[in-house]
């Protein structure tokens, strides 16, 4: 529902503004119609002065300025959403009222960013006689953030087209771009898939599984004979089975790694933005399967801290939470974020550092740091992997310069295992995989430190 | 409309202006020209000419001086050449009477001075004088630009005295002819010959009495004289060149004037995360660190094919080279180029054995050549 639109108060009289505002510019149909007029000049029968004709166009053109109205007499609204994911495509609209009783052509060049992908940031309406007018265009977004468009600049026609006036009109408005959630569909696929073992319909033990009663049940081909009820069994006079779902109400910490390790494109998307979505991947299943889950976000510093929650305003708080961070060129704080984990969750949980394995930020940095956590919390550490430093490990040879890059890969990559092996000696679970695969694996290892009982 | 139709649409448009440009050119009328005998337009003299004729002066337009001294010889304009003007100067000095237009003409010989004011509205004034009977029973004149030129002391006469020693009007004997100046012709166009005494002072001027014959000396042709190419250009494609040419200014302006402000963006750094590999990768080419290179490529294929084929990480290179060309059916020269430490003296040696590295490699896997980084 867009606001109501309304006039602008009118600039202080002799201020820039109000000058601007006031002075009539040509438009291109008045050059247009000087030009016809040079050829009729030229092609008159009889001779017509050059002085004369250009004079009598140009106070065409002052008296169409004289009457086009005053821009702050227009009633202007601007409806904006207040949130869009990133990649998502969402509408900009533009109400306009026209005070006159006569049909109002006017123009809106709205300050929206580059970075909107807005399909048209300037917009040319005409409107009809004390009528309104809505015009829309769409947004979509290539980069996270709050975007504060504060101005709107309109230009209002003469009736005859000839001149314009033109003002900036003062309409602030907020626009937050979420990061994207590209692994909504994996997240749903993994939270079915963990609902029906849940609910024991295979009786299979699997991930999400869990060891808490749940109820009982006839017991059917392939449940196991050890969650038979002989009790119940005996009492029901056929064989029952014990069921059991996860556990709830476990806590899920999301430790965001903000540093310069993150920055990187990755798939033309930064190492963070991979980050982000595998952790709304993972507050989706947990969220939903009972669980808290909350999130510190760190570079230098611990930027932001979202508590544990399970209610279904979680993903939006994180998704909020997340939209502003963009990566620090500085070292990454580990050392800080775990104490200040430790501080805030004494309770068991499961640590999901989100970084990136780098050779020397994890042997100076994380993993003098890990044993902090290690001894209170399940910790899983999660990076994505750069396929293009795949490609060119496994890419063919054609020059010199193929194979030194190729040896130059394969050097990182080594320097990634070792990293990850280390970290995996050190306690930590390591989910180290491709941009698409990153948040249904992190997911799977949720589920599987869940189904062990490890929290 | 969208910018992709407006595009389409200018050269058609810039077409048939450039056409109707050509056509007007071609076939704009010559009566255009000013000061022209055949002018009819408002600074031609065909006006001046039916006057004349009307009372019976035999008016001949020629670049040619006449052949007898009792015809009178108008020069509104003066572009000729310095042959026609010595000719015609010497047809004066036989005793023929020159009239002569214009500030500028050495065929008066006279210092002119500009009217400053000129050009803003007729003005009239009063001439009062006849010197030789040239002028006639004239009163006043109507023109826009007084110019005048300076008097000198041999004079025979001047009229119309727009300073101290400078007239508008001149006489001066040559030998036995005369030459009048006047300071501009625009007494005598169409479109001021009915006011004041215009039209009177042609008369008594240019063919006092019936019978008398005046001989118009017109404009020389293109390329003779003062004349340049620009002179076919018609006067109505300058006004028509001002108007456009305004067309333009307007044309700039309108889209000079910014339409909203420009939006600043701070962006976040762009790097890609497989620089690092790529740099490091041109640092070893550029240090030429083949060895370097080629042991990675080396110590990597050996651990994959290790694992591939279920043997010891660290076994013996040969044997491995030996084992996985059995195993894999792959040239066991392709193998040790893969898997041995061997000298490798050039790049064209590297790039074999990467080459062969990744030969091997998909052998171990077929169908994929992806690296095994899982």
């Amino acid at each position: 529902m867009s606001d109501e639109p309304r006039p602008a108060a009118p600039p202080a009289r002799g201020t820039r503004r109000w000058w601007s505002a006031n002075i009539p510019v040509p438009t291109g149909r008045a050059a247009g119609l000087l030009a016809v007029a040079g050829l009729a000049v030229l092609a008159a029968p009889a001779p017509l002065p050059g002085v004369v004709v250009v004079g009598v166009v140009l106070l065409l053109v002052a008296v169409d300025g004289w009457r086009a109205p005053a821009p702050w007499r227009v009633g202007l609204a601007r409806d904006l959403p207040a949130v869009v994911p990133l990649d998502a495509t969402a509408s900009v609209g533009w109400t306009l009222r026209n005070p006159l009783d006569r049909a109002l052509r006017v123009a809106l060049a709205d300050e929206l960013a580059p970075s909107l992908g807005a399909s048209d940031r300037r917009v040319q309406i005409t409107v009809p006689p004390t009528g309104r007018v809505h015009a829309t265009a769409s947004l979509t977004p290539t980069r996270r953030g709050t975007f504060r468009p504060t101005a709107v600049t309109m230009r209002v026609e003469g009736p005859w087209g000839l001149a314009v006036r033109q003002a900036e009109r003062s309409l602030p408005g907020r626009l937050e771009v979420h990061p994207s959630f590209r692994s909504r569909e994996a997240a749903l696929l993994r939270l079915r898939r963990a609902r029906i073992l849940d609910q024991g319909l295979r009786s299979v033990r699997g991930r999400g599984g869990g060891t808490e009663f749940e109820a009982l049940r006839e017991y059917v081909q392939g449940d196991e004979v050890r969650h038979v009820d002989w009790a119940a069994t005996a009492r029901a006079g056929h064989p029952v089975v014990r069921t059991y779902r996860a556990e709830r109400n476990q806590r899920v910490v999301v430790l965001l790694d903000t540093g310069r390790v993150v920055a990187g494109l990755v798939d033309g998307v930064p190492r963070l933005d991979h980050g982000m979505d595998a952790t709304l991947a993972l507050a989706t299943v947990a969220t939903r399967l009972g669980d808290r889950i909350g999130m510190i976000a760190f570079g230098a510093r611990v930027q932001q801290v979202i508590a544990p929650r399970r209610d279904a305003g979680q993903l939006r708080r994180l998704s909020g939470a997340m939209h502003q961070l963009e990566p620090e060129l500085a070292e990454s704080g580990y050392r800080d974020a775990f104490r200040e984990t430790l501080a805030r969750f004494r309770r068991r949980a499961l640590l999901v550092v989100v970084t990136e394995l780098a050779a020397e930020a994890v042997q100076e940095t994380l993993l003098p740091a890990l044993p902090l956590v290690t001894r209170e919390h399940a910790v899983v550490v999660a990076s994505v992997r750069d396929p293009a430093v795949a490609a060119l490990c496994a890419g063919p040879v054609h020059r010199a310069g193929d194979a030194y890059r190729a040896a130059a890969a394969i050097a990182v990559h080594a320097e990634r295992e070792r990293a990850a092996a280390r970290l995996r000696g050190a306690g930590a679970v390591v989910v180290d995989a491709l941009p698409g695969q990153l948040p249904g694996d992190l997911v799977d290892v949720y589920l599987d430190v869940k189904a062990r009982g490890l929290l | 409309m969208s910018a992709s139709r407006r595009s389409r649409r200018w050269p058609w448009l810039v077409a048939a202006a450039a056409s109707l440009v050509v056509v007007a050119v071609l076939s704009a009328p010559a009566s255009d020209v000013p000061y022209a005998p055949d002018g009819v337009g408002p600074d031609g003299l065909r006006g001046v000419v039916d006057l004349l004729r009307s009372v019976d002066v035999e008016v001949v337009v020629s670049l040619d001086p006449p052949g007898d001294a009792a015809t009178r010889v108008f020069v509104p304009v003066d572009r000729l050449g310095t042959d026609r003007r010595e000719a015609l100067l010497a047809w004066v000095r036989d005793g023929g009477t020159l009239i002569v237009a214009g500030t500028t003409s050495p065929l008066h010989d006279l210092v002119g001075v500009d009217d400053p004011l000129g050009g803003f509205g007729t003005t009239e004034r009063e001439l009062a004088c006849d010197p030789d009977g040239l002028v006639g029973p004239v009163e006043q004149v109507a023109q826009p630009a007084w110019n005048g030129l300076q008097v000198p002391a041999e004079a025979d006469g001047s009229c119309g005295e727009i300073d101290d020693g400078i007239a508008w009007l001149v006489v001066r004997s040559e030998d036995q002819g005369k030459i009048v100046a006047i300071g501009s012709p625009d007494v005598f166009v169409n479109a001021r010959l009915g006011r004041a005494d215009n039209a009177v002072l042609a008369a008594a001027l240019l063919g006092p009495a019936p019978g008398d014959r005046l001989v118009v000396v017109p404009r020389p042709p293109v390329g003779e004289g003062d004349t340049s190419l620009l002179d076919l250009v018609a006067p109505r494609v300058w006004q028509a060149g001002l108007v456009l040419l305004v067309a333009l200014l307007v044309g700039l302006i309108a889209r000079a004037r910014r339409f909203g402000p420009p939006v600043p963006e701070s962006l976040p750094p762009v790097l890609p995360a497989s620089e690092l590999a790529v740099s490091v990768g041109e640092l070893l080419q550029r240090a030429g660190d083949r060895d370097t290179a080629a042991r990675r490529l080396r110590a990597d294929a050996r651990r994959r094919t290790a694992r591939a084929l279920g043997l010891a990480v660290d076994l013996d290179a040969e044997d491995l080279a030996v084992l996985a060309a059995r195993r894999t059916g792959t040239d066991a020269r392709l193998t040790l180029t893969a898997l041995t430490d061997t000298p490798v003296p050039d790049d064209q040696t590297l790039v074999g054995i990467a080459r062969a590295v990744h030969v091997l490699g998909s052998r171990l896997t077929p169908g994929t050549g992806d690296h095994d980084l899982r």
